[in-house]
């Protein structure tokens, strides 16, 4: 027996507002990363090259993140990577990125694996943490996050310059 | 209750009289025959290594070598020198001898040889390694405090690079934990004092992190009542072989609930203490319990006035109202402290630990990428770390 049509349009449709949702967040680190010191802190240290991916086990929907000349790049592909975050599955992939739930939580719970140094990782998490807080209206925010932290610009703001910035 | 919960506890126990006559058995049955002692030289010099040994050393396995310069922090270049070992005397399985060290030592080789990786630092970091060859592993600690031997993560040491490597994998934990009251008798006053501290952080903080469940706190609880009833006992009278074997029943209890739930604040700055200042790991935890927990209690006011039946016992639980039960709690916690410090000279402050106020700096900041730090419940800053340090100096 196989998996159902409803389940295969339920993944599918998941996995297409997952790749969309990684769109943003790709957009919303680079301009974190300009905008807010924070964010701009916590990645200034990582040495250059350093490459992170987070990957939700459907072929296609992934992120992976380079910094390179002090700049943060977004790779279709990579062997090598410093950091990984690989989601156990696609729906709660598809909860982290609809704002359901946090990035700790899913940690938590167990909810993907990590490959690479945790002391990096903890880095990483603190920057998805306030690009969420960024990219989701803070009654989201305040239910995924421990604290929200204080942004330099609003959500209109902020989708604006994503928009208009390439 | 949390949504979604993971939770293994996947070690035999073999607990009290005679647990380490039981060994050989325990071997037979995991299909092993030679096995290769893993322990310390201190260990070795005052006996109970021989203890062992002379329980264990019967028809049923061969001891094929013993390995016993495992020093205080397990590192990479130990692994390797004893996985070579391991290799050239045909050894087939592995029993740890000793405290923390020890036996993370002997999860680190374990790891190595299942994993048949050359390159250990593939595979760091958490769930990412595989069953692989099954290496029958026993281990026996020697202190009651760390619960390593239920755990599933093995901290390592990359002297080259001069991190700590962390490795978390439900396949380190050993196929059997052997707590023998033997074994702890002749543990020191201030150690007792210290690593049984170090349990009842490990209770409290898994019982109130976020990955905290049902089943953990069932350990946590259960830890946490042993310890009232046994730890200053312990401390006073550490001949008492019961007293002994209760502590040891707490701290593997303990052990496998923030196995599964994980340690926060408390642990994430503990480390960097550990590491900067070379506090002994369970002074750390005595010294920042009560202020991490003042820091924590708008998050866990309900928790920890639950705790309070477990660490004050019923009459005082019945006695306090209910709205000063989370106070109460950290108030016989530190009751507990003087307690130990009177009888054995735990310390009570950073400053009689030997940490500087330049040390706080970079403990803050290491403390921010403790692994630790991500399960806490409340968000902790640089300045709210600075804070804490400053009142616990
Ligand atoms: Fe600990």
């Amino acid at each position: 027996m196989k998996r159902s049509w409803k389940r295969k349009v339920i993944v599918k449709v998941k996995s297409v507002i997952s790749k969309i949702v990684l769109f943003f967040l790709y957009k919303g680190f680079k301009l974190t990363y300009r905008k807010d010191l924070s964010v701009k802190s916590e990645i200034e240290p990582w040495k250059e090259g350093f490459t992170f991916g987070i990957n939700t086990g459907i072929q296609g929907v992934n992120l992976i993140i380079k910094k390179e000349n002090g700049k943060l790049i977004r790779l279709k592909e990579e062997n090598k990577l410093d950091l990984e975050i690989v989601f156990k599955s696609i729906d709660v992939a598809f909860l982290m990125f609809t704002g359901r739930l946090g990035v700790s939580k899913a940690y938590a719970e167990h909810r993907f694996i990590l490959k690479g140094e945790i002391g990096k990782a903890m880095s990483l998490v603190r920057c998805i943490d306030i690009v969420e807080a960024y990219l989701f209206p803070k009654i989201i925010s305040k239910r995924i996050l421990k604290e929200v932290p204080n942004k330099s610009m609003g959500l209109i703001k902020t989708y604006g310059e994503i928009l208009i910035t390439r | 209750m949390s949504n979604y919960y993971e939770f293994q506890n996947a070690s035999k126990i073999l607990s009290g009289n005679f647990a380490i006559e039981n060994i050989p058995h325990e071997f037979k049955a995991l299909g092993a025959k030679r096995i290769l002692i893993l322990t310390d030289e201190t260990l070795k010099k005052i006996g109970t290594l021989q203890t062992v040994i002379d329980g264990i050393d019967t028809k049923e396995i061969e001891i094929a070598g013993v390995f016993s310069k495992i020093p205080q922090d397990s590192s990479i270049e130990i692994i390797k020198e004893i996985v070579k070992q391991y290799k050239e005397l045909n050894c087939e399985a592995i029993l740890a001898v000793g405290g923390g060290s020890v036996i993370d030592t002997a999860k680190g080789v374990r790891m190595v040889l299942s994993q048949e990786k050359e390159d250990i630092m593939q595979l760091m970091g958490c769930e990412i390694i595989y069953y692989g060859k099954h290496i029958p592993f026993i281990a026996i600690p020697t202190t009651s405090g760390t619960g390593s031997e239920a755990t599933l993560v093995a901290v390592i040491l990359n002297s080259m690079q001069n991190v700590k490597m962390e490795f978390i994998s439900y396949f380190l934990v050993p196929d059997a934990a052997v707590l023998d009251p033997r074994m702890t008798l002749t543990l020191p006053k201030k150690i007792t004092a210290s690593t049984g501290m170090d349990t009842l952080c490990h209770a409290i903080e898994s019982y109130t992190c976020i990955q905290k469940n049902p089943m953990s706190d069932a350990y946590a609880v259960a830890a946490i009542e042993i310890i009232r009833e046994n730890l200053v006992l312990a401390v006073k009278n550490g001949k008492d072989k019961k007293v002994r074997n209760a502590m040891a029943n707490a701290s593997l209890m303990a052990g496998v609930a923030f196995s599964n739930s994980m340690v926060g604040l408390i642990h994430a700055i503990g480390h960097s203490v550990g590491a900067v200042s070379r506090v002994p790991h369970g002074d750390a935890m005595s010294i920042l319990m009560p202020h991490c927990m003042r820091f924590n209690k708008d998050k866990l006011e309900k928790e920890y006035a639950k705790l309070l039946l477990y660490i004050g016992g019923e009459e005082v639980y019945i006695q306090t109202p209910k709205e000063q039960r989370a106070n109460k709690t950290i108030m016989c916690i530190e009751e507990i402290l003087n307690e130990l410090n009177s009888l054995s000279g735990l310390p009570t402050k950073l400053s009689e630990a030997g940490v500087k106020r330049e040390d706080f700096e970079s403990i803050a900041k290491k403390s921010l990428n403790d692994g630790a730090m991500i399960v806490n419940p409340k968000q902790a800053s640089y300045d709210d770390v600075m804070e804490i340090l400053k009142q616990a100096f």
